[in-house]
């Protein structure tokens, strides 16, 4: 055999090369043989002969070649058929090229189970963080409002000019100056939200009551489940109270009979006859409403100062949004002259009903979330990218191969893209399937206040996102596979065997580069989650002012109907506090108007008597209205002066407390005691100092405020708070305590009977899950990116086996080994972190700038404490993914990594 | 030859050019791969020059099609190598050759026909 010229062993070489392994075992020993034959008649005609032969000899096998992997890869395809396949059958020649690419995908995707499995799952939970988020975004921006014709529907509000560019709701004689002069419009409608006590019944109950115009449903177009809506002639000062009530309150309370209809039920002692239901999937922008009352608010007709109606208006055809801006604004600068005590500085603001809902901060919410995800499905593609650049290594000498052989770079790169997006829907379908449980956990985390078509669901547009994502995915991570692998052309893989010199270099600083990129997103992701969850600890763990322990709390709000007197109020409070006083135990209670720890204070404008302020510059204050044992039951220090007696009644001197914080921002720290402030137009004593309780949600986070306390017979209001201090289990208490209010007011609905620690965590729940959520996305793309860097450190190390065992047999120690491949991962997190703090940084930014925790005073604001241990983390992660391809590679005996190739 | 084997010769139809050579060359004796490449350049003038490669590519596949087959014979000793390997013929491989040149007859009558070409004298 070696009596062969070089020519012949040149060329049995490299058929064996290029040939399919079958054919080449079939038929190696015989093209050699007949090769050499040739050979030899050519060199004794002359070397030109030679030449040509060798020539044509080389272009027979690198067609052959091409042919006979073309028939491993896809079976028997024989030239004829496709010879004969007429010209107008051409899409189907390509569909059936997808068609195999599909299928070539699928063996491939198959035949790597654990990789492919780990790779899909990543990037199916990726793609399930999107489609969730993603869904409140369509919910909200997207979905079209469930009115018909909803464009021509816009929101008519009334806006005082002096005050602020917020919205306000129109008084009832401006609705009607409204209806009658404005021409843009088909209809102007009503409602007016308020809430109701429910009675007669079993159990009295607090609902949710919408006042509405008579047209109100019939201009909406909303269909009744059963029974009617309005009629014209309803809802007059005259006629009979008429009310439609919704689907949820007709099955709990009326078993959901028909019979309903023509029943009366009362509501604030009023008889109301039920007219129709309204299905659960009708609202309008207030969630939860269970009643809507006809009503013509005819009786405040010439009402020019109360700011409740909202109005919304059917545009006639042809009207813009903007045509009945300017029309308003002229009516509403009629009324302006017309009415100069009450109406000046009002104007209008027409807006669409899209422009209603979400807030600024909840946008916000959802654009950092939606931003996250998205970086996660980054990391995520970049794993899987990095998985198909080795895959496609292995790969190399065969595209190679095609490729010399003509199949076109196209033809390659399509194969490749499909088997990655192949990947990604397979990956994709799972994810919508997770993506089930996101969209659910997340519409259950909207309070019910929100309407119903602004809660998320997954519906088409959904489900076709996440699936658009996945093809994204699959080409963003396909991209770079297919890229290299017809970058690198033939030369490379067939010169030097499946490990090129610089080619395979330069692949590994992509990788290197797409690790750096995953470390500096994962880096951004989990540093703007610890911001956060520290922030959110520290105003959990500050200093409360007062014992939360063992208090039960519970609402009554007494209606207006029944209570519209101070003095009613006040009888009220006094009967109940004797009642809570004969409780068996006499447990300590305190009744005030806000829980501490709330969403939302009241507050208002103050002076301080004898000190000068300009009109319009006066500061502003919380205020509390209490009973005389609030302090004792919060357990509330005094700092100074004395606490309310039973002597602070109505007529007595007028008296407030302020607080701690009051103290140290209007009086320099100094005494107040014994000084006047002027608030709600009336000047008070100031009697006593307390000291400061965390009154909002998030104190802590946010500084104090500055309180004034008003002894509640003082200052008497409808809506109040009980609270009682137990001695053991506060719901012991809940039974006598409601059996106290009723004693008082049979009818009068209890709301929200729950202990101080449930209260506290209700209304951080918001707060606590952005946190929690960050946390889980952030540990999910800290757990990629560690996959990813073990993964190219991994392979990096199996690179270099040959290179460490011959190390290791010149008598390198182990530990030098190790310490040189993990300087290699430890640079590469050192670039991550070089580049992922700048972006981190930002991101902090933005996220303090959102919750406005700017003005944290006292509190540390945001601390570099959380970015330093998430960096060390992250680098520690980085190591040991370093770490244990390292120690696999010092454990290899020399001889076994020397014969690797 | 059976209807089912007549279908089946259609269905190769038309043959490559080299498929088409070498069962013309194998149609009176078996040959050896060298072999078949001269005895394809000599018959044709020289036309159809066979790379090794190319030939063994559609021996490979006339084998699958069951056009040929490995030849048991092996012809006298002294101009036999043991290496070698001979091809024959099949019936069906005849069959094939037979309906190829049919419809190449047939192409050429209606080339004549049409007069795309003069007939040689």
């Amino acid at each position: 055999m070696n009596s062969h010229p070089v020519a012949v062993r040149l060329f049995a070489g490299a058929a064996r090369i290029v040939l399919p392994r079958g054919f080449a075992r079939e038929f190696a020993g015989e093209l050699r043989d007949s090769f050499a034959d040739q050979y030899r008649m050519a060199r004794r005609r002359n070397s030109a002969a030679v030449a040509a032969f060798v020539l044509h000899e080389l272009a027979g096998l690198l067609a052959t070649a091409g042919r006979e992997h073309r028939e491993v890869i896809f079976g028997p395809h024989t030239r004829r058929r496709r010879v004969r396949l007429p010209a107008p059958q051409r899409n189907r020649e390509v569909i059936n090229t997808l068609r195999q690419d599909l299928i070539y995908s699928i063996r491939m995707i198959v035949k790597t189970p654990v990789v492919t499995g780990i790779a899909v799952l990543s990037l199916a939970i990726a793609v399930a963080a999107n489609t969730s988020i993603f869904s409140v975004l369509n919910s909200w921006l997207l979905r079209p409002l469930p009115y018909p014709d909803a464009e021509r529907l816009v929101m008519v509000w009334e806006n005082d000019r002096n005050d602020s560019d917020d919205s306000d709701g129109a008084t009832v004689a401006n609705y009607f100056d409204w209806r009658e002069q404005s021409n843009s419009f088909e209809a102007l409608i009503a409602a007016e939200f308020s809430s109701a006590n429910l009675t007669g019944m079993e159990r009295p109950e607090q609902l949710r009551v919408s006042h509405v115009t008579p047209d109100f449903l019939r201009v909406l177009a909303a269909e009744p489940l059963i029974g009617r809506t309005f009629r014209a002639d309803e809802g007059g000062p005259e006629d009979a109270p008429v009310a439609v009530i919704g689907e949820s309150l007709w099955r709990d309370r009326f078993a959901g009979d028909n019979a309903v209809l023509n029943q009366t039920m009362t509501l604030d002692g009023q008889a109301y006859t039920i007219v129709g239901v309204m299905p659960e999937t009708f609202d309008f922008l207030v969630g939860s409403v269970k009643i809507w009352v006809a009503d013509t608010f005819e009786s405040r007709r010439t009402d020019r100062t109360v700011h409740t109606l909202v109005v919304t208006g059917r545009l006639r055809g042809g009207v813009t949004p903007d045509q009945a801006q300017n029309e308003m604004t002229s009516i509403a600068s009629r009324l302006e002259e017309q009415y100069p005590e009450t109406n000046e500085g009002w104007g209008v603001n027409v807006e669409t009903l899209k422009e209603q809902f979400p807030g600024d901060t909840d946008r916000g919410l959802v654009q950092i979330l939606m931003t996250v995800v998205f970086l996660v499905l980054l990391i995520a593609c970049v794993n899987i990218a990095n998985l198909l650049l080795a895959k496609t290594d292995s790969r190399q000498k065969e595209i190679a191969v095609r490729m010399a052989l003509g199949a076109g770079k196209g033809r390659i790169v399509r194969q490749l893209l499909t088997e990655a997006v192949v990947l990604a829907l397979i990956a994709g379908s799972l994810g919508t399937v997770l993506s089930i449980w996101g969209v659910a956990f997340l519409a259950q985390v909207f309070p019910p206040e929100v309407p119903v078509s602004f809660v998320p669901t997954l519906d088409t547009t959904v489900v076709a996102f996440s699936l658009a994502l996945s093809v994204f995915a699959g080409l963003t991570f396909g991209i770079a596979p297919a890229a290299q692998a017809v970058g690198g052309g033939m030369r490379g893989p067939l010169i030097d065997g499946v490990r090129g010199g610089s080619a395979s270099r330069k692949k590994r600083r992509i990788r290197d580069m797409f690790v750096m990129v995953e470390f500096a997103m994962a880096l951004t992701i989990l540093i703007g989650a610890g911001v956060l969850a520290d922030l959110f600890q520290r105003s959990l763990s500050v200093d409360l002012g007062f014992d939360a322990d063992n208090l039960l709390t519970m609402q009554v709000a007494l209606p207006e109907h029944k209570y519209d007197e101070d003095d009613a109020i006040r009888s009220f409070v006094t009967q109940l506090e004797r009642e809570l006083g004969g409780l068996p135990g006499t447990p300590a209670y305190a009744i005030m108007n806000v829980l501490p720890r709330t969403r939302r204070l009241p507050s208002t404008d103050f002076t301080i008597d004898g000190r000068q302020v300009e009109p319009g510059e006066e500061p502003s204050t919380s205020w509390l209205s209490v009973n005389s044992d609030y302090f004792t039951t919060m357990e509330i220090a005094l700092q100074r002066g004395r606490q309310f007696t039973e002597a602070d009644r109505e007529g007595a001197a007028p008296v407030v407390l302020v607080n701690q914080r009051m103290v140290d921002l209007f009086f320099d720290g100094n005494d107040p005691v014994g000084q006047r402030v002027t608030i709600f137009d009336e000047s008070r004593e100031i009697v006593g100092v307390v000291s400061d309780i965390a009154q909002r949600r998030l104190t802590g986070l946010q500084a104090f405020d500055a309180a004034i306390y008003f002894p509640m017979a003082q200052r008497p209001l409808r809506g109040m708070w009980i609270a009682l201090r137990a001695t053991g289990d506060p719901y012991s208490l809940a039974g006598p305590a409601q059996t106290a209010v009723w004693n008082v007011d049979p009818d009068q609905p209890i709301n929200a009977i729950q202990t101080m620690h449930e209260h506290m965590t209700t209304t951080l729940a918001g707060p606590n899950l952005l946190t929690q959520i960050l946390f889980v996305v952030g540990s999910l793309a800290l757990s990629l990116a560690a996959i990813g860097i073990y993964g190219v450190m991994a392979y990096a190390v199996s690179q270099q086996t040959k290179e460490i065992g011959i190390r290791m047999a010149l008598g390198a120690k182990p530990a030098q080994v190790l310490m040189k491949v993990t300087r290699q991962g430890a640079t590469l997190a050192g670039f991550g972190l070089l580049l992922g703090i700048p972006t981190a940084a930002l991101a902090v930014r933005f996220i303090s700038r959102m919750f406005q925790f700017g003005d944290i005073s006292g509190t540390g604001g945001i601390t570099a404490a959380p970015m330093v241990s998430v960096s060390a983390m992250l680098v520690s992660v980085a190591l040991v993914a370093c770490v244990i391809p390292a120690r696999r590679a010092t454990k290899i005996e020399p001889v076994v990594a020397l014969q690797q190739e | 030859m059976t209807s089912s084997n007549h279908s089946q010769a259609e269905d190769l139809l038309p043959l490559s050019i080299p498929v088409f050579q070498i069962l013309i060359s194998l149609s009176d004796r078996d040959l050896h791969g060298y072999a078949l490449i001269g005895d394809i350049r000599q018959h044709t003038d020289g036309e159809v020059n066979l790379s090794t490669s190319t030939l063994y590519g559609a021996i490979k596949r006339m084998m699958r099609d069951r056009l040929i087959q490995k030849s048991a014979i092996r012809p006298a000793p002294e101009s036999n190598d043991e290496r070698r390997r001979y091809y024959r013929i099949t019936d069906l491989g005849r069959k094939v050759a037979h309906c190829e040149a049919r419809r190449i007859q047939r192409l050429a009558e209606l080339v004549r026909d049409k007069q795309f070409v003069t007939p040689t004298p």
